[in-house]
C-alpha cells in the first residue's frame, strides 16, 4: 500500500490540560482571545471558551457591513481542500465544525475606550500571525524530511 | 427539619444569557434555585424537583455551576471560585439528595467530533467530552445543504461578540 499512515495528518492538541488555558479577561468576557504560546484561538461559545489549534483553521475573512464587523473562520473538514486527500483526516467520519461567523458593533459603547469590533480585527490580525508562524515551521519541517 | 445552612447565598455571580454573563443574585434554598438579574430585576427560577443534572463546571473565565432541568432546559451559573466547589457539593447532597458531579470540557483544540442531542442542548463531543454545548432557544434558523448543516442565531446587542452561525460538515455515512 501507501504511506498513508505517515502522510496522515497530525491533530495537534491545544492544551492538555484545562489548567493550561490562558487567563486573559478577554476569556471572562466572553471575546475571542488567541494564544499565541499554545498557537490557539479560543472562541467562546454561549459562555464556554472553546479553543481551535491553528492547524485546524483553513482560513480567515473579514468584512465591515455597516454598523457591524464579522468575522469568518473556515476550518479544515472532508472535501475542503483539493489536492488533500480524504486519508489526511485521521477521523473522516465524524462531523467537523465547518464554519463560524461572529459579528461585532462598530459603534463605541459610552464609556468604553474602543468598539465591540476591535476584538474582532485584533483576533483577525493575531489568527493570521500565527497561521503565518505555523505554516513556515510546518513547511521546514517537511523540508527537513524530504 | 433543616438547619439554616440550608440557604446558600451569591451576591456577585452570573448566569450566561443570550452570549453573555450577566450579573446578579443567586440564592439556593430547599424549594429550589433563583437568580435575580441586578439590572433587569428580572428573576428566573428553577423548582428543586424539577432538576435533573448538576454540575461543576469551567465557564467563561471562572467555574460555574451547571443546572439541567427535567423538561430539557440548561441554566449555567458563573463566577465561583474553585473553593466554592465543595461547599455547594455538599448544600446539594444534603438538601436535594443530589451529587454535583464534575463535568470536563474538552481542550484538545479539535474542529472534529460527534454532535449529541439532550433535552433543548447541542452538545458537540471531541473524544467524548464536550467541546461546547449550544441551548437551541439560541437557534434562529436551521438549514440543511448537502453534507453540511447551517445553524444560524439569534443576535443581541448586550454580547460584544455575537456567534452569528455555525456550519457543521455532516459525513454521508451520517445522512444515510
Amino acid at each position: 500500500g501507501k504511506k498513508s499512515d505517515q502522510k496522515m495528518r497530525k491533530s495537534t492538541v491545544s492544551y492538555r490540560s484545562a489548567n493550561l488555558l490562558p487567563r486573559e479577561p478577554e476569556i471572562s468576557e466572553l471575546k475571542i482571545f488567541v494564544d499565541r504560546k499554545y498557537e490557539t484561538v479560543i472562541l467562546p461559545v454561549y459562555g464556554m471558551p472553546v479553543p481551535y489549534h491553528i492547524s485546524m483553521i483553513k482560513n480567515i475573512s473579514q468584512s465591515v457591513e455597516g454598523d457591524y464587523t464579522y468575522l469568518r473562520i473556515n476550518f479544515f473538514h472532508p472535501g475542503s481542500n483539493i489536492g488533500r486527500t480524504e486519508g489526511s483526516f485521521s477521523n473522516p467520519e465524524a462531523i467537523f465544525v465547518k464554519e463560524v461567523t461572529y459579528r461585532s458593533a462598530n459603534t463605541k459603547v459610552p464609556g468604553e475606550l474602543s468598539a465591540p469590533s476591535s476584538n474582532l480585527n485584533t483576533a483577525f490580525r493575531l489568527i493570521k500571525e500565527v497561521q503565518k508562524k505555523f505554516k513556515m515551521r510546518e513547511a521546514e519541517e517537511k523540508e527537513k524530511e524530504d | 427539619m433543616k438547619d439554616e445552612t440550608a440557604v446558600l447565598e451569591y451576591g456577585d455571580v452570573t448566569i450566561e444569557a443570550r452570549g453573555t454573563m450577566v450579573g446578579g443574585r443567586l440564592k439556593l434554598s430547599e424549594q429550589g434555585i433563583s437568580f435575580r438579574n441586578s439590572k433587569t430585576g428580572k428573576v428566573e427560577s428553577v423548582s428543586a424537583s424539577d432538576i435533573e443534572v448538576i454540575n461543576w463546571q469551567r465557564l467563561a473565565g471562572g467555574y460555574g455551576l451547571r443546572i439541567f432541568t427535567e423538561n430539557g432546559s440548561l441554566y449555567r451559573f458563573g463566577g465561583f471560585k474553585e473553593s466554592e466547589q465543595s461547599k455547594l457539593e455538599k448544600f446539594f447532597k444534603n438538601t436535594y439528595s443530589k451529587t454535583m458531579s464534575e463535568k470536563e470540557f474538552s481542550v484538545k483544540g479539535w474542529n472534529f467530533g460527534a454532535a449529541k442531542f439532550d433535552g433543548a442542548v447541542l452538545s458537540f463531543d471531541v473524544s467524548s467530552m464536550p467541546a461546547f454545548e449550544i441551548p437551541l432557544n439560541h437557534v434562529s434558523g436551521c438549514t440543511t445543504g448537502k453534507n453540511e448543516v447551517t445553524l444560524e442565531f439569534h443576535q443581541h446587542d448586550d454580547a460584544s461578540v455575537n456567534l452569528m452561525e455555525m456550519r457543521f460538515h455532516i459525513p454521508a455515512s451520517e445522512l444515510a
